[in-house]
Formats: structure tokens, sequence, C-alpha cells
């Protein structure tokens, strides 16, 4: 991974920066930001709904950008894809989908490992359906397990939902496993939130086997503003989208009543942020370009020396042991992590503090409160070791105050 | 207002004090007889609850709980020696005082700072602003409700 950070203008105007909050958002490469400008400068036009030539030539870069993301994530067809604001809007786009299929007698399985985002929406489904939450809970390796589903569920269970790779522990969950677990399962949808593993390991949905599947290209040196919601093509037909208008109306008549398109991707309506869907899909040809197996290489070398750091340590409890990507959490004793990130800023080291958005964890420490630092392509064993000289050095809490 | 001829170390060790041996901090997240109420704030990580003991518009008693950073902590603190046993008024002249210096707006009296006097230069961290504001306007909005 030598040289990569070359592809990053960032390092341009921020070379003494230690960029370790990349499970938050990720750089953005060179060649995507000249997609997204390629778009504004070259084409600034709707390309599905508009008749002259540079709209015709628009429209194949589109085109050819739903191909490249069937094609990223083994989809069978361009119409299993859609292209969102980010995995939340998926997320929630699923959520008010399936309100239809869902009502009180049903049970919606999801975990104490997930993000809010893959939280909220099935708690506000729940609500209004008056179905039941069940959590299910990590095993002690911190992962959630084939075993753990399987105790759950009943011919209740109406909706599975949860991460490939939790956003504070790093490990991958039995989620392979558990798509085989359910695919006979005919009344149950499995819902998957891949925006952890997106930039380190590869999304083959004709293996994991979920209806559906969000994910954001920011976390993946994408653009903010667009995620993927894959829709198993079994789905598409038996459900009716939630947000309708732009795009999906076929005629609207006196009497109120109107017909929908036979359209492809029907779940999202509206003119989308076509400029994001450039940078899109010039993201999947960068990572397409490095290859996962190069980085996953690269982040087992990053892991194995943040490990030996760690355990050298004697100042740090470390809480996520044996990660699959390089996500690590932690205190340093007796500095609040508030506290910590703050000496860690003034010596340029960007990490995320708190409960990360995983609010239902727990399992850390009392307060569900640490630092994340969360490593890319870019980082290198150099900016761990400066880390940690300065988190073993302890720093001044009130830095910059006197 | 000039703070130079005002000893950093001293005031270092005023924050480091309040945060490390605070004096009114508890574990109850519920107080009998308390008026209570949860403060987070939007961008930061601080989490306190403070409850407090109103009686003919005084305070009569006021603790805080919670998990917060260093600045966070010792203002909540800091607070307490100043307004326990004080009148609502008084209070708030000392609150909305002490929003002036932290915010480097208005007028400010130094002689109603007291120890908070160790947040002058706060200005310098803007993102811990809040952390040295949170406490305080939420004993302003318990006391005038």
């Amino acid at each position: 991974m030598k040289n990569v950070k070359k592809n990053f203008p960032f390092y341009n105007t921020n070379s003494s920066i230690i960029y370790f909050d990349n499970a938050a958002t990720s750089l953005k490469p060179s060649s995507v930001i000249d997609a997204i400008n390629n778009y504004y400068i070259n084409y600034s036009n709707s390309p599905l709904r508009s008749e002259f030539i540079l709209a015709n030539e628009c429209e194949k870069f589109i085109e050819e950008s739903y191909k490249k993301a069937k094609h990223f994530i083994n989809a069978r067809n361009v119409d299993e894809i859609h292209f969102t604001y980010n995995a939340t809007d998926s997320l929630n786009i699923v959520s008010r989908v399936l309100q239809k299929n869902i009502n009180q007698n049903d049970e919606i399985i999801i975990t104490t490992i997930d993000h809010s985002s893959n939280i909220a929406p099935w708690l506000e489904l729940a609500k209004s359906t008056k179905a039941k939450i069940i959590w299910a809970k990590p095993d002690k390796n911190q992962i959630i397990t084939l075993k753990e589903i399987k105790r759950l569920y009943s011919k209740k269970t109406k909706i599975v939902s949860m991460n490939t790779i939790s956003n504070v522990i790093g490990k991958i969950n039995e989620y392979k496993k558990i798509g085989n677990f359910l695919k006979n399962k005919t009344n149950t949808f499995y819902i998957l939130d891949a925006t952890q593993s997106i930039s380190h390991i590869e999304v083959n949905v004709q293996e994991s086997l979920p209806d559906f599947l969000a994910f954001s290209f920011h976390k993946m040196w994408g653009p903010t503003g667009l995620g993927i919601l894959y829709v198993n093509n079994k789905n598409i037909k038996k459900l009716t989208p939630a947000n309708i208008g732009g795009g999906l109306i076929e005629n609207i008549f006196d009497s109120g009543v109107y017909t929908l398109k036979n359209h492809t991707q029907k779940f999202v309506a509206g003119t989308p942020n076509y400029a994001g869907i450039f940078g899109a899909a010039a993201a999947i040809d960068f990572i397409n370009e490095i290859g996962y197996e190069n980085i996953k290489k690269h982040d087992q070398k990053l892991i194995n020396c943040f490990k030996e750091f760690l355990h050298e340590s004697s100042v740090v409890n470390w809480y996520n042991p044996n990660p699959d990507i390089p996500i690590f959490c932690f205190n340093i004793e007796n500095i609040f992590c508030q506290d910590a990130a703050n000496i860690l800023s003034h010596n340029n080291i960007c990490v995320r503090v708190g409960d990360n958005c995983a609010k239902m964890l727990n399992v850390f420490n009392k307060d569900n409160k640490y630092i994340r630092a969360s490593l890319s392509i870019y980082n290198n064993s150099d900016e761990i070791k400066k880390m940690f000289e300065v988190i073993n050095k302890g720093g001044d809490i009130l830095h910059g105050l006197f | 207002m000039d703070y130079s001829n005002l000893d950093p170390l001293i005031l270092r060790r005023i924050i480091i004090d309040h945060y490390a041996n605070p004096n009114h901090k508890t574990d109850l997240l519920n107080m009998k007889g308390f008026t209570s109420i949860y403060l987070k704030s939007k961008s930061c990580i601080d989490e306190i609850t403070i409850h407090l003991k109103i009686k003919n518009k005084n305070i009569v008693d006021y603790k805080f709980a919670g998990t917060a950073c260093s600045i966070c902590i010792a203002a909540s603190d800091i607070i307490g020696d100043i307004i326990i046993n004080k009148s609502i008024q008084y209070s708030n002249k000392i609150i909305s005082n002490y929003k002036n210096l932290v915010n480097k707006t208005g007028n400010i009296d130094n002689s109603l700072l007291f120890e908070l006097v160790c947040f002058h230069s706060i200005y310098k961290l803007p993102a811990r602003k809040k952390c040295a504001l949170l406490t305080v306007e939420g004993i302003e909005k318990v006391i005038n409700n």
C-alpha cells in the first residue's frame, strides 16, 4: 500500500494530520473528486428525463454506474440497485416499505451491537405496527452468531436486521451463515447493513443472501450523500414503494388515482444525486484497482502493529480484542476520553470519542464512552507509533487553555 | 479584560482540583425533593444530570451526576460552591456574568467570577466552550422556570 497517500489531495493541505477516523468517514482520492466535478462541469443535466445529446451521454455514465454497482456487490441485475442518500436513508426506506407487511403479532430481531441507523427505523416500525422488538446480543467473542439468531427465531419473526461488522467491535458477524439459515424462511425479511465492512471486505449478495442490503459510499473513499439500497429481485414486484414522485408516476387521474410506471429502481423517487453517482462509480473503480486482497493484507499489518502497541502500553484499556478490521476502541487510564481526544487533537491525531452511535452496546465499559481509532489504506505503522508516543507520554488534558 | 496577572498554574490547579475531587458530584440520577434535569450537548459527549433544591427563591442545595470531561466537571462543581445558599436573582447574575466571560461578550464583573475566572481563556478552545456552559445553562433553565 505504498504511495497510496499520493492519491488523496487531503494530504497536500494536511500533510501532518494522522487521520484515524475512517469508520466515521474516509478521505477521497482525486479520481472520485474529478468524477464529481466531471458531472458538474461537463454535464449538469437530468439525464433520465431529458432528450438532448448531452443528456444522453450523461445517461450512459449513469447506466454504467448502475452496472458497476451491480458487479461490485454481485447482484443479479441492475433493477436490484437503488442509489439513495446514504445507508441510513436506505434503512429508513426499507422500514417504511415493509410497514404494510408487518402487524402486531410479528417480531423484529435487531441487535444491541448495531448503529442507531439500523435500530431506530425498526423501533419506529414496531411502534407504528405494534410489532415486538427482539434484541439479539453478541457472544463472548463480541459477534452476533447464527446460534443467537436461531435461539430468538420463531414463526413470528418477520424481520432480521443486523450489520456485517459493527462500527465499534470490528469483527465479522456470522451474517453469511444467518443468510443461509433464513433463505428458505420466506416470511422473514433479512436486512444487512454493510456500511462498516464495505471498505474492508467484499460484499456478495448471492453469498450472504439478504433481502435488502445498505451501505454508504463515503465510507469507501466515495462521495458523501450517496448510498446503496440493494433489493433482492424476488421482493421488487411484491412490495410497493414508500417514497413516490418524480420518475415513478405513470399517470394521475381526475379521480385522484395514480398509477406507477413499471419501473426498475422503484424504491427511490425524485432527481437523485447524479454527481454522487459519478463519484460512486469512481470509488468502485478505485477499490477494484486496489483489490480487496491487498486491502485485507494491509488491514492485517495495521492490526498486528496496533495490537503490539496496545499490549505494550500500561495505560490503555482495550475493549475490542481481535478485530478483523482495523478498528480499535479503548480508554487511557485516568483520562476521560474527550480529554484524551483533546490531547490527541493537539498532536494532529484525529479520533472519535463517545458511544460512537452504538448506543445499546454497553459491553465495553459502564459509561459506554471510549476512544475509537479506525484506520484505512493510507494509514501506516509510523502513524500508529506516533499516536502511542502521545498516549504513553500522557499529555496535558488542558492543553491549549493556558 | 486583562487576566495576564493571574498565575496560569493556580488557574490550572483550580480546574484539576474540582475535576479530580468534586464537592458536589453524586452518583444518584434521581434525588428526592430536588428538581432534576438531564443535559446533553448536541455535539459533544458530556452527559450531566443536575439536581437543584429551591426554597423561597433561594437555591438551598445543588448536586450533579454524570460523565463528562475535565472542563465540564470543573465548571459544574465550581458553580455549586458559588450558588448554594444564594438567591435565584444573585445566581442569575453570576451565570450571565460567567457566560459573558466564556463567550467574550458584554461586560464582565470580575467581583462575581470567583473561581470561575479559571475559564477566562476558554475562548482559545472554541470546541470546549459548550463543555464550560452545559451545566450553568441547565441551572439557568431550572431556576427561571
